[in-house]
């Protein structure tokens, strides 16, 4: 996996630049705009990082000729400009994401694997199981061909069940996979998430594809293809 | 204008002097005059029935007697006197009856009778004379003073209140601006660009006093202007190094494994990432106080914003060891608000900090969200704290530092409850039996504000 990263403060580029590296990935930096764009343009990468205040060429003018020239590289805008306008101009113009400095390394890294993981599901777009199916990359879900608008959480949360088809997903895993966060065992919160879902997945047809085991969790039985 | 403080106008302090000094010195000041008229007039009386009485006795005669009639409402009486004797020649009816010694006074009164005593040598009887005494009522005069004394008390009142009057009206007009200037500066605060106080162009005291506060208020807008400028520019200054300082931290943390270093490491990371959070509270007030903070109206479903929040304060409930206990309104299919995500998100994180930070320690925070039937959501946190909070309303106030429950400066919850006000939503505070309770009320999506 390798990044290109387009900073001019050299300490902070220095630092991104190893923590990546002890990450896993290969880096490149430049510190300047201009010469920044042509190592972007001459180079494939899997991901820009990019500040938006630099010497020879702004941020925002990289994006708009990366852009231009029809590359598709992702682009993460690290910036201290946090006014609104900036952020909605930077992601209007094609940026992925916008990550505010002074920002934690591991969100970088939590949002990195986010955009990147994004970009290597081309290897598997969709899931299907019996009248079920999920298109990973449009974020569109069909069920005997008709389309059903789920939430972000909702498609998430159909993405872990059908990829751990055949097995019950507990609801401790469901939390910390789906939430991030361990929730009391008074907690509704993944129940009502889980009504919501099966209203719109099963709700309208006799097939009901995901099932409660008590005091262990869900699951969805069947037979998964990958494509 | 301080509550609970009474202010005596200045209007009513000036009256009351106009007041007392009238009564103070005109009422003396009239007294005198009055004594001086009655004296006047009571000596002009005396010298009129003197004359009279002189005018009567000349018509009078011993020998041949000739005993003059005097005129109507008078009485007299005639005697003839000498040392050793006295005799009456005449005595009207009705005269009243003197002492002996009364006969030797010129001017003597009787109950309602002013009496002049006058008398006249007789040339045909040596050694004896003739004395005539006139008298007659003293009514007319007496209701004369009563009169005058009627017209001084009535023209006294009369000019007290009206002195008072004037000089209440006087100062009205004299002292209007002033109190419009105090009712303009009442309102003035410190997050407006300063109204300035209307100033009269009375060429006096009052138009300078009004030049001067608007210099003042000039003065104190510039000094505002350049603080949050500085809060602003500070803060977007001090990103970049914070940034530099919290990668190397986060990144020499990732490879260490000494325990003692990752320790150390861990401290400093937490402290710049405090930092961080400061530099920000001090963006976001400066951004509220020059009301340039925009607050974006996207469509987005606010059990997200928790789940953001909840994520993002992770490492603290671990480390404090608290648990969730998160539990959403089973009957709502959609919990949109239009908001900015960014911001309520950090109001979020924010009161759930406090929530961990000041709570009791491995323990309960429970939140609720659920739909009011008053097109509003509510989000509750209920948590046990260690000891009660004194002073719970003050929590939201700007610098305010409890003890017990505030964040580094005391910013955090004013921020929380100004960021919700600007989404037309609320922040209330509560607490019982040592449950603290915070409730975030925020309107639902009927229409973009």
């Amino acid at each position: 996996m390798k990044i290109l990263i387009i900073e001019d403060e050299p300490k902070l580029a220095a630092f991104i630049s190893k923590g990546l590296k002890q990450n896993g990935y290969t880096v490149d930096v430049s510190a300047h705009g201009s010469e920044g764009l042509e190592m972007a343009m001459v180079n494939s990468y899997d991901l820009v990082l990019l500040d938006i205040m630099l010497p020879g060429q702004n941020g925002f003018e990289i994006i708009k000729n990366i852009k231009g020239f029809k590359n598709e590289v992702p682009i993460i805008i690290l910036s201290a400009l946090t006014d609104t306008d900036q952020v909605i101009k930077g992601l209007d113009m094609g940026a992925v994401d916008y990550i505010k400095k002074p920002f934690d390394f591991d969100e970088l890294l939590a949002r990195i694997r986010v955009v990147t993981r994004r970009g290597s599901s081309a290897k598997i777009t969709k899931l299907k199981t019996g009248s079920l199916e999920m298109d990973l990359v449009a974020r569109e879900v069909r069920r005997d061909d008709h389309k059903i608008s789920l939430t972000n959480r909702e498609f998430n949360l159909l993405e872990l069940l059908l990829r751990n088809i055949n097995r019950v997903v507990t609801k401790t895993e469901i939390a910390e996979k789906i939430w991030e966060v361990n929730f009391d065992m008074g907690s509704n919160v993944i129940e009502v998430h889980m009504h919501q879902l099966r209203k719109k997945i099963d709700g309208e047809v006799d097939d009901k594809l995901i099932t409660t085991r008590v005091g262990l969790g869900y699951i969805i039985e069947g037979m998964l293809i990958k494509s | 204008m301080i509550k609970g403080l009474h202010y005596k106008s200045i209007r009513v302090k000036i009256t009351l002097v106009f007041v007392v000094i009238f009564t103070v010195i005109l009422l003396p000041a009239n007294n005198l005059i009055y004594q001086k008229v009655r004296d006047t007039l009571m000596a002009a009386d005396d010298r009129e029935i003197i004359s009279e009485a002189n005018i009567l006795l000349e018509e009078t005669s011993y020998s041949p007697q000739r005993i003059p009639l005097p005129n109507a409402q008078r009485l007299i009486s005639l005697r003839v006197t000498s040392e050793n004797f006295s005799q009456e020649l005449f005595t009207s009816p009705g005269f009243p009856l003197l002492d002996e010694f009364d006969y030797y006074l010129d001017i003597l009164q009787v109950d309602t009778l002013k009496i002049a005593v006058v008398n006249r040598e007789l040339d045909d009887l040596p050694g004896s004379s003739l004395q005539l005494l006139l008298a007659r009522s003293n009514a007319p005069l007496e209701t004369q003073l009563k009169d005058l004394r009627r017209y001084l008390i009535v023209g006294n009142v009369l000019s007290v209140a009206i002195s008072g009057i004037l000089a209440l009206v006087l100062s009205q007009v004299v002292l209007n601006p002033v109190s419009r200037m105090a009712k303009t500066a009442s309102k003035i605060s410190a997050s407006d660009s300063l109204e300035r106080v209307a100033v009269p162009k009375s060429r006096d005291e009052v138009q300078m006093l009004g030049e001067t506060i608007n210099d003042m208020l000039k003065r104190i807008e510039e000094g505002i202007n350049s603080q949050n400028n500085f809060f602003a520019s500070a803060a977007h200054e001090l990103r970049t190094p914070l940034a530099v300082m919290q990668t190397e931290l986060s990144v020499a943390l990732d490879k260490e494994t000494d325990q003692n270093i990752r320790k150390v490491l861990s401290n400093q990371l937490s402290e710049t990432q405090r930092l961080s959070r400061i530099i920000q509270d001090f963006l976001l007030v400066s951004q509220l106080k020059t009301k340039t903070l925009i607050i974006r109206q996207d469509l987005q479903p606010v059990d997200e914003l928790i789940y953001r929040a909840l994520s993002k304060t992770k490492y603290l409930s671990q480390e404090r060891g608290v648990e969730i206990q998160l539990n959403l309104q089973e009957d709502i299919d959609d919990f949109n608000i239009y908001g900015d995500h960014d911001k309520l998100e950090n109001v979020l994180i924010n009161i759930l900090e406090n929530a961990y930070k000041y709570g009791k320690p491995h323990d309960k925070v429970c939140i609720s969200l659920k739909s009011n039937a008053d097109a509003f959501f509510t989000i509750g946190f209920d948590n046990k704290l260690v000891e009660p909070i004194e002073d719970i309303a003050s929590l939201t106030s700007q610098y305010h530092k409890s003890k017990e429950y505030s964040s580094g400066l005391g910013l955090g919850l004013w921020i929380c409850n100004e960021i919700l006000r600007l989404h037309q939503g609320e922040l209330r505070l509560s607490q019982k039996n040592l449950t603290f309770k915070a409730q975030v009320r925020l309107p639902k999506k009927t229409e973009a504000t």
